[in-house]
């Protein structure tokens, strides 16, 4: 009998931990089907040759698999979604993050920051095409 | 009782979800997707939870005087299921979400804090395993013990490497407090474990001044104190025995104390042979150092003042606790009806069946035993305890009295529920586990 005071102290407890990590998500997400995180601005305008880069960029940001880790607007990994990356963050802090240098390893998991060593190869048009395909996201 | 349980539970939940309501207290990182909130929260609540269960054990007198040590032992290995749970969760919801890890085609490029978080689980695993059925593996107590602490010091720096190299909410304000803050306790509590409670029994040692076989193949062990005046103690209480070895071994059993509260300078624990340690008590030679830690439990007739009379069932070695209560109050002067309800196996194997007539010639005590294998001409009750029994030979109003049980887990169940139909409440049953483990 006292075995099952303690099980139900036990299992209360456990409901309410359960419950408050629920809520902790909640509170940093929003509901599961609700709006993605991030604020949206209207994007500016945007000329021709922008929207060619841009589409380009886009093109890399599949051949690059960036969608493992990745979503925009809930496809792909949610786990960091990059939608509004472009109000949040420069041109540049999009290019150090996307392959950060030594310097920076402190900032990333330790498996992250092995995985994106890879994007230091990316050939500079292409890494410029995905900044900006990355910047337009608002 | 209810009222401090939900307190301490609150108290519980707060502690583990302490370092996750930090990350609030400060910059909020991004959120990462519900589901993998939802994961790494329990991820993080599961760390406090393996975190306090150090805590748990560590026999703080205080901490465990409002509900019996017994319930927080129950609590320690209800609330080890409910963490592993939270961890099944965790890694599923993220295994779920990136499922790349399958496809890794070598060791070598499975992340780092997969491969900990791996070694953490399954020793985890392992380690509850060996608990819940550690007689069904036939691991003994001693080897038990010694290696549950050993693994869970290891679950615990495993899953700590595992959360370290994920390197996840780096930024948590006051985080390095936090992180000495939790090392330096879990350290005190280690110290306290390992070093200062030992240190501190081993200033009132003991010596066994005497060792009497019993009937039913027990064996009393007599501890007197050297230089110091014993220890006080509540009847029916236990304590943790060290016999023989220096009390920095943790090499220690719980067993009941039998002898009358009323002397703290002399105490008695009846002991019944159940193989391993309990074998060797009755070898053990007089002058024989020992050490006592204790005392502990809730099992106390003493607890109960206000009962119009008292009731013990007692099975086997659960005599132990029933007899110090029986004990106590013949020195007492005690004058409420008392009712002793004894299984043994067979006459002669009923363990201190004189003192029990002893004292029932001292106090309003009726000694009524069950044989499952009686003598010829045997005119008391035979078998198992019953509910007919109990309700033939109790008088019809069951009210004021108060019910202690103590013995094999099968009797303890046929008694509770017995006397659940007679009516009895609740808060009048008392019982005393031996097997927790």
């Amino acid at each position: 009998m006292r075995e099952k005071f303690a099980r139900w102290i036990a299992f209360g407890t456990g409901a309410l931990v359960l419950f408050m990590a629920l809520f902790f998500a909640v509170l940093q997400n929003g509901l599961p089907s609700g709006a993605p995180s991030g604020a949206t601005t209207p994007a500016p305008e945007v000329s021709p040759e922008d929207s060619q880069i841009i589409a380009k960029g886009r093109a890399i940001y599949e051949d690059q698999f960036c969608a493992a880790c990745h979503s925009i607007a809930g496809e792909g990994n949610t786990r960091v979604p990059l939608d509004g990356v472009g109000s949040r963050l420069s041109a540049e802090e999009i290019h150090l993050h996307i392959a950060p240098p030594d310097a920076l390893r402190e900032k990333f998991p330790a498996s992250v920051f092995e995985a994106k060593k890879a994007f230091r190869e990316l050939p500079p048009e292409e890494m410029e095409a995905l900044v900006k395909y990355l910047e337009s996201l608002r | 009782m209810i009222r401090k349980a939900i307190l301490w539970g609150l108290l519980y939940v707060a502690l583990v979800l302490a370092p996750l309501l930090l990350v609030f207290s400060g910059a909020r990182p991004p959120g990462r997707g519900f589901w993998s909130d939802a994961a790494i929260a329990l991820g993080y609540a599961a760390m406090g939870m393996l975190g306090i269960q150090f805590v748990l054990t560590a026999r703080f007198r205080r901490a465990t005087a409002p509900f019996g040590i017994d319930i927080i032992y129950y609590f320690h290995r209800y609330v080890a299921l409910v963490m592993l749970a939270f961890v099944v969760v965790h890694a599923g919801i993220l295994l779920a979400e990136n499922p790349a890890i399958f496809k890794a085609s070598s060791l070598s490029l499975i992340p780092r804090h997969f491969l900990w978080a791996a070694l953490s689980f399954v020793l985890l695993a392992v380690l509850i395993a060996a608990s819940l059925w550690r007689k069904e593996f036939h691991i003994s107590y001693e080897l038990w013990r010694r290696t549950h602490g050993v693994a869970s010091v290891a679950v615990l720096l495993l899953a700590l490497a595992h959360v370290e190299s994920t390197g996840y909410y780096l930024h948590i304000p006051w985080k390095s407090t936090l992180w000495t803050i939790i090392t330096v306790s879990w350290l005190a509590l280690l110290l306290w474990v390992r070093l200062i409670r030992p240190w501190l029994l081993s200033q009132k040692p003991y010596r066994v001044s005497e060792v009497r076989v019993e009937h039913g193949r027990a064996c009393t062990l007599v501890l007197e104190p050297e230089g110091h005046a014993g220890l006080s103690f509540t009847a029916g209480q236990f304590a943790w025995v060290t016999l023989g070895t220096s009390p920095y071994s943790l090499q220690e059993h719980p067993f009941s104390i039998a002898s009358s509260a009323a002397n703290p300078a002399r105490l008695e624990f009846t002991i019944k042979d159940l193989g391993d340690f309990t074998h060797t008590i009755k070898d053990t030679p007089v002058g024989t150092r020992a050490y006592v830690d204790g005392p502990f439990g809730v099992f106390c007739a003493e607890q109960h003042e206000d009962a119009g009379g008292y009731v013990f069932i007692a099975g086997g070695a659960g005599i132990a606790p029933v007899a110090s209560m029986l004990r106590t109050m013949a020195e007492r002067g005690e004058k409420r009806p008392l009712y002793l309800f004894y299984g043994s196996r067979n006459r002669d194997s009923i363990i201190l069946r004189e003192e029990c007539e002893r004292l029932a010639g001292l106090l309003q005590l009726k000694v009524i035993h069950i044989l499952q294998e009686p003598p010829e001409n045997w005119k008391g009750e035979t078998g198992y305890l019953t509910q007919e029994i109990l309700g033939r030979v109790l008088p019809a109003d069951l009210a004021g009295l108060d019910f202690f049980i103590c013995g094999p887990v099968p009797m303890i169940q046929v008694a509770e529920r017995a006397l659940a139909n007679l009516g009895v409440p609740l808060g009048r049953i008392h019982t005393e586990l031996f097997d927790l483990v």
